[in-house]
């Protein structure tokens, strides 16, 4: 328990400060255990090898890479702009058929009434709904 | 946090100068490139990790505030976009160098074949043994440099914690790395 401890404590040392007690403790270890001493410089090894580790860089021309990629992203659009296009995306054939719908009904009106007047077709007419209620329809 | 150089090239950068985001690039390449090959290896994803952090950065460039230094949020991003793909590697069952990671005791196996390996080439692989949440911690701190506070902040856990993933996993290394350069020297 006591030999993890210490261990723990070795560890620590090269990351954290110590408190003076902690310091004391470590370095009476240290004079006394070979184990100890040994281990320590197995880990100031091991952090070596590990600092001096190698690749740190990327392929060539990579800034330009970056940039390319960059620049062939699409313009990313404001939130006015992409509430437009949604509400463009979601009306554009609900208008479209209301527009075809219109146009027909004018089209069938102008068709159907003889003497109907061509203003008339675009307007609503002048009866009342007790009137067009009571006309038959067969 | 931001120094006025940095400082002016991030404005420019907004403004849509490319070339100062570029000397950006050109100042943090090799600290991302230790971030991104430390976690994952030196594979062709790393380059993609590499430029996928600068461009999210790019794209995160009116939220920066500067309250961290720039190299400091460039590697958080780097280090959140590897583990996704240690993750992602993960659930498709492929490995780097085809070996599980954070069993060491396996690798003294390979003593033998690793022993012709240099230094360099050793050093490597046996961080890629280490679990992502030992290995993050070790290449933040001892490649990169990081105090144990920076590397807290960066992995979003406390400093207990960095502590103590330090002590693991350098004693994790040992035994993976201790042998293998006694064979090697």
């Amino acid at each position: 328990m006591r030999k993890k401890r210490i261990l723990k404590l070795l560890y620590r040392s090269f990351d954290d400060d110590l408190s003076e007690e902690e310091i004391r403790l470590l370095e009476k270890e240290l004079k006394v255990s070979e184990a100890l001493r040994r281990e320590k410089e197995t880990i100031i090894a091991n952090r070596k090898a590990i600092v001096e580790y190698p690749s740190r860089s990327f392929k060539p021309f990579f800034a330009e890479r970056v940039i390319q990629r960059i620049t062939s992203m699409p313009e990313k659009k404001n939130s006015a702009e992409v509430f437009y296009h949604t509400l463009k995306a979601v009306f554009w054939k609900t208008a479209i058929i209301g527009a075809v719908c219109l146009i027909a009904l004018i089209l069938f009106n102008i068709g159907v009434g003889q003497n109907l007047p061509s203003e008339e077709a675009f307007y609503i007419s002048d009866l009342t709904y007790e009137e067009i209620t009571q006309i038959p329809l067969f | 946090m931001v120094d006025q150089t940095e400082k002016e090239w991030i404005e420019k950068t907004k403004k849509g100068d490319q070339t100062a985001f570029k000397q950006l690039v050109e100042k943090y390449q090799n600290l991302i490139a230790a971030t991104v090959i430390g976690m994952v290896g030196q594979i062709p994803e790393a380059d993609d990790i590499g430029q996928e952090t600068f461009i999210r950065f790019y794209q995160s460039l009116g939220k920066f505030r500067g309250e961290s230094s720039v190299g400091t949020y460039l590697t958080r991003i780097a280090i959140n976009l590897s583990l996704n793909e240690l993750r992602r590697r993960k659930r498709q069952n492929t490995y780097f160098y085809n070996n599980p990671e954070g069993n060491p005791e396996d690798f003294s196996k390979e003593k033998n074949t690793e022993e012709k390996e240099d230094i360099n080439q050793i050093v490597r692989s046996s961080v890629q043994k280490l679990e992502p949440k030992y290995r993050s911690v070790i290449v933040l701190r001892l490649i990169n440099g990081y105090s144990t506070k920076e590397t807290s902040q960066i992995l979003n856990v406390p400093l207990g914690t960095v502590l103590s993933r330090l002590a693991r996993g350098q004693e994790r290394l040992k035994k993976i790395l201790t042998p293998l350069l006694r064979g090697a020297s």
